[in-house]
C-alpha cells in the first residue's frame, strides 16, 4: 500500500480501505503485542483527557507519520473499542466514542469533495441534487446527533429525503464513528489474551474518567427539581411512568446511594414489588444485564422526554452538575 | 371480583366468542399484557396464532389487552433484555384531554381526531415520505386515537431516533434564529420547518394591519427577515397551530419507549366497553357510534354517582343521579358499568 493511502487508512480507519489493511496484516488479537496493546490504550487515555488536544496532535502526526507509525494508528483503532468495551463503564464508553467521532470530523474539514462523497458513499446510501446530498430519514436516524443544528426538526425534509451540505454530511459521518464505536460489543470469553485485561484494568483506575469528584453522602436537599419531582410522585399513590422511574434510578446510581435506601423510596408505590425494583435499580445501576452503567440524561434530554421542571436555581446543563454544585454550596 | 366486574367479562368473553379478535402483524414476534384492576396487571405473554389469542380472550378475558409496538425474537422471556428486540412499529397517541365533567366528550374527541389527521396529511405522508397503506388508524376504545406507521423504514429506529420525530411534530428545539438568518434560506417554498416557519410568517403579516405588510411579505417570500422579527415567543405562538399536538410526556412515550404495551387492537376496553376498532375512513368515523358493540335491549341498572348526560348511539341518556334505577339499552348500561358508575 502507498504512504498516502495508508495516510488515508490512519485517518480513516473505520472505511473500507482500513479494514482491507487489517485483513491484509491478518490481525490476530490473541497475538498481539504488548506494545500496540499499549498504544492502543494511549490512544484512550489521551483521546479521554483532551479530545481537542488528542485530535489536534492526531492530525499533525499522521500528516508527517511514515509506516509503522501509521501501521499502528490503523490497528489501535479496533483494539481500542475493545479495550473500552471490556471496561463495561458507559461514561468511558461515550467520551472515546466521542473523541473518535470529533477526530473524523476535524480531519474531513480538510478533505475536498471527492473523498468526501466517496468515505460517504461506504457508508450510506444517498442522492445527489445539485451540491446537496439528500439521504433517507431513517437511515439519517440511525446515527442521530445531540447537537441541535443536526437535529431532525432542523433539517430540511421532504418525502422521506433530508438535505443535507458537505458540512452536515462530514457531521453525518463522525456520528456514524461515533454510534458504531459506542455500539462495539466484545464477549470477554472470546479474549484470550489476558493483556486485555490487564489494560482494560488500567484505564479503570485511572480516575479521569470515573465521576470527577467524590460526591460523598447522599443529600436530598441537593437534588435538582426534576428529581425532586419525580422523588415527590414516587411518594404518592399516582402511576410514575417508565421514562421517569428510569432516569431517576439512573441518577441514584450516580450520586452512589446504596441499593437498599434506593428501593425504600419506591415503597409508596401502589405497584411496588421489592424484587422488581431491587432488579430495575440493579439494572440503571450497572450491576445487572450486560453491565453496562446508564448515566443520568443531560437536561436537554430530560426537556424532550418532557420530564424537565425547571426553576431559577437551575444554572447548569446536567442533573449531575447540579446536585455536584449544590451539595458543595451548601456545605 | 366484584360482580360488576364478573359480569362485564362475562359480556367481553361473549363478544369475544362471537366476533373473535383480528391478530397483529407477525403475532408470534409480539409480548402480551392483560389486566382488570390496573391496564396491565401481567405481561411477557405470547401466542401463535389469532386462534389461539382469541380463546386466551374468551376463557380468562382480561378487561384490558394490550401487546408490543416492537418484534421479538423471544417474546415470552423475561427480563426484557432478554427478549431480543428485532424492531419495533412507529406509534403515534392521542388522547383527548378533557377538562368537563363529561362521560364522553364529543368535542374532545373530535379534537383528537383533528390532531390525528393533522399528523398523517401535514407530517407522515408530505415530510416523511410514508404511503397511504403504511399507516394504520386505531380507535383506542376510549379517549383518543392510535396512528401505527408499519413499514420497514421505521422498524429498526432506536428510542433516541423517535425522540427526534417527537420533536420535529411539536417542533421542539427548533432553531428559530438560525433559520431566519441567512437570507433567502426560509421561504414559504422551503420543505420541513423552514418552509413552515415563513408560510405562518407571511400568513401573519396578510391577516395583519402592519402598514407596510405588501413589503413585508414580498421580502419574507424572498426569505429575508430584517423586517420581521420577533423573539422566541412571538414565533412559538404564530407556530403553535402548525404543530402536532402529542398531548402529556406519557402519550409521547408512546412512541418513543419501543417496550411499551399498547391497547390491542379489535379487543374491548374495559374503562368504556368500546372496541378498540380499526378505522377506515376516518372522517365519517365517530367512536361514540361505530365503537359501540353491544345491543338494544334494555337493562336495568342501579347507578352508584352522579352521571352528567352522555350521548351513545346519537342517543341522549342521562342525567342520572347516584341511587337512581333506572332501565337503558344494554350498551349504554355496559358503558356505565365499566365507568364505575353502575351496578348491574
Amino acid at each position: 500500500m502507498e504512504l498516502e493511502d495508508l495516510r488515508f487508512c490512519a485517518r480513516y480507519p473505520f472505511t473500507k480501505e482500513a479494514k482491507g489493511y487489517l485483513d491484509f496484516l491478518k490481525l490476530d488479537l490473541d497475538g498481539l503485542d504488548d506494545d500496540l496493546l499499549e498504544y492502543s490504550s494511549k490512544r484512550v487515555t489521551d483521546s479521554l483527557s483532551d479530545v481537542h488536544k488528542y485530535v489536534r496532535e492526531k492530525f499533525e502526526q499522521i500528516k508527517l507519520a511514515r509506516e509503522p507509525y501509521l501501521m499502528k494508528e490503523i490497528v489501535s483503532f479496533p483494539v481500542s473499542k475493545v479495550l473500552v468495551a471490556l471496561t463495561e463503564d458507559m461514561l468511558v464508553k461515550k467520551k472515546f466514542a466521542r473523541a473518535e467521532s470529533q477526530r473524523a470530523y476535524h480531519f474531513l474539514q480538510f478533505e475536498d469533495d471527492k473523498t468526501l462523497e466517496g468515505i460517504a458513499k461506504q457508508l450510506f446510501t444517498f442522492k445527489k441534487d445539485g451540491k446537496a446530498f439528500l439521504i433517507k430519514f431513517n437511515e439519517y436516524l440511525t446515527y442521530p446527533a445531540e447537537d441541535k443544528d443536526y437535529s431532525l426538526v432542523n433539517l430540511e425534509l421532504d418525502e422521506g429525503m433530508i438535505k443535507l451540505d458537505k458540512e452536515k454530511l462530514a457531521k453525518l459521518i463522525s456520528q456514524y464513528v461515533y454510534h458504531t464505536t459506542l455500539r462495539t460489543k466484545v464477549d470477554k470469553r472470546d479474549i484470550k489474551n489476558k493483556m486485555f485485561f490487564f489494560f482494560t484494568e488500567e484505564l479503570k483506575k485511572d480516575k479521569r474518567y470515573v465521576v470527577p469528584e467524590e460526591l460523598g453522602a447522599v443529600e436530598m436537599e441537593a437534588f435538582p427539581p426534576c428529581m425532586r419531582k419525580i422523588y415527590r410522585d414516587l411518594q404518592s399513590e399516582d402511576k410514575v411512568g417508565h421514562i421517569p422511574r428510569f432516569v431517576f434510578s439512573t441518577f441514584l446510581g450516580g450520586i452512589k446511594m446504596p441499593i437498599e435506601e434506593a428501593i425504600a423510596l419506591f415503597k409508596e408505590q401502589a405497584n411496588f414489588n421489592e424484587g422488581k425494583t431491587r432488579y430495575y435499580l440493579e439494572h440503571s445501576y450497572g450491576l445487572k444485564s450486560n453491565r453496562t452503567k446508564y448515566s443520568v440524561p443531560a437536561c436537554a434530554k430530560m426537556e424532550s422526554y418532557g420530564i424537565c421542571y425547571k426553576d431559577n436555581t437551575c444554572r447548569w446543563k446536567h442533573p449531575m452538575t447540579y446536585y455536584a454544585k449544590m451539595k458543595r454550596y451548601k456545605k | 371480583m366484584n360482580p360488576a366486574s364478573e359480569f362485564i367479562r362475562k359480556k367481553f368473553s361473549e363478544y369475544y366468542q362471537k366476533k373473535g379478535v383480528i391478530a397483529p402483524r407477525e403475532i408470534e414476534r409480539r409480548e402480551f399484557g392483560f389486566g382488570n384492576d390496573k391496564k396491565i396487571d401481567y405481561r411477557h405473554y405470547s401466542f401463535s396464532t389469532a386462534n389461539e389469542l382469541r380463546n386466551y380472550l374468551v376463557n380468562s378475558t382480561p378487561l384490558y389487552a394490550s401487546f408490543s409496538s416492537a418484534y421479538y425474537e423471544f417474546p415470552l422471556a423475561q427480563p426484557m433484555a432478554k427478549k431480543s428486540m428485532l424492531g419495533a412499529d412507529l406509534i403515534f397517541e392521542f388522547d383527548a384531554e378533557c377538562e368537563h365533567s363529561c362521560l364522553t366528550c364529543p368535542d374532545c374527541l373530535e379534537k383528537a381526531k383533528l390532531d390525528t389527521i393533522k399528523l398523517i396529511e401535514d407530517f407522515l405522508i408530505p415530510d416523511f415520505g410514508f404511503d397511504k397503506k403504511d399507516i394504520t388508524i386505531t380507535f383506542s376504545g376510549s379517549r383518543g386515537y392510535h396512528v401505527y406507521v408499519v413499514n420497514d423504514a421505521v422498524k429498526q429506529l432506536s428510542g433516541e431516533a423517535r425522540r427526534q420525530i417527537v420533536d420535529y411534530l411539536q417542533a421542539k428545539n427548533l432553531d428559530i434564529e438560525g433559520m431566519i438568518k441567512r437570507k433567502g434560506d426560509a421561504t414559504p417554498d422551503s420543505k420541513g420547518w423552514k418552509g413552515r416557519l415563513a408560510r405562518a410568517a407571511y400568513d401573519y403579516v396578510q391577516n395583519s394591519r402592519l402598514t407596510h405588510k405588501g413589503y413585508i411579505s414580498k421580502k419574507i417570500a424572498e426569505g429575508n427577515y430584517d423586517s420581521f422579527k420577533g423573539n422566541k415567543a412571538f414565533w412559538l405562538k404564530i407556530l403553535k397551530n402548525k404543530t402536532v399536538n402529542l398531548g402529556s410526556a406519557i402519550d409521547q412515550s408512546v412512541t418513543i419507549d419501543i417496550s411499551r404495551l399498547i391497547r390491542l387492537p379489535s379487543t374491548l376496553h374495559g374503562g368504556s366497553s368500546l372496541l378498540c376498532d380499526y378505522v377506515k375512513d376516518m372522517d365519517r368515523f365517530n367512536p361514540l357510534n361505530d365503537a359501540v358493540v353491544f345491543y338494544n335491549p334494555p337493562m336495568k341498572i342501579k347507578l352508584t354517582k352522579d352521571i352528567p348526560e352522555f350521548i351513545l348511539k346519537e342517543q341522549t341518556f342521562g342525567p342520572f343521579k347516584a341511587s337512581q334505577e333506572t332501565s337503558i339499552p344494554e350498551y349504554a348500561a355496559i358503558y356505565l358499568i365499566c365507568k364505575e358508575a353502575a351496578l348491574p
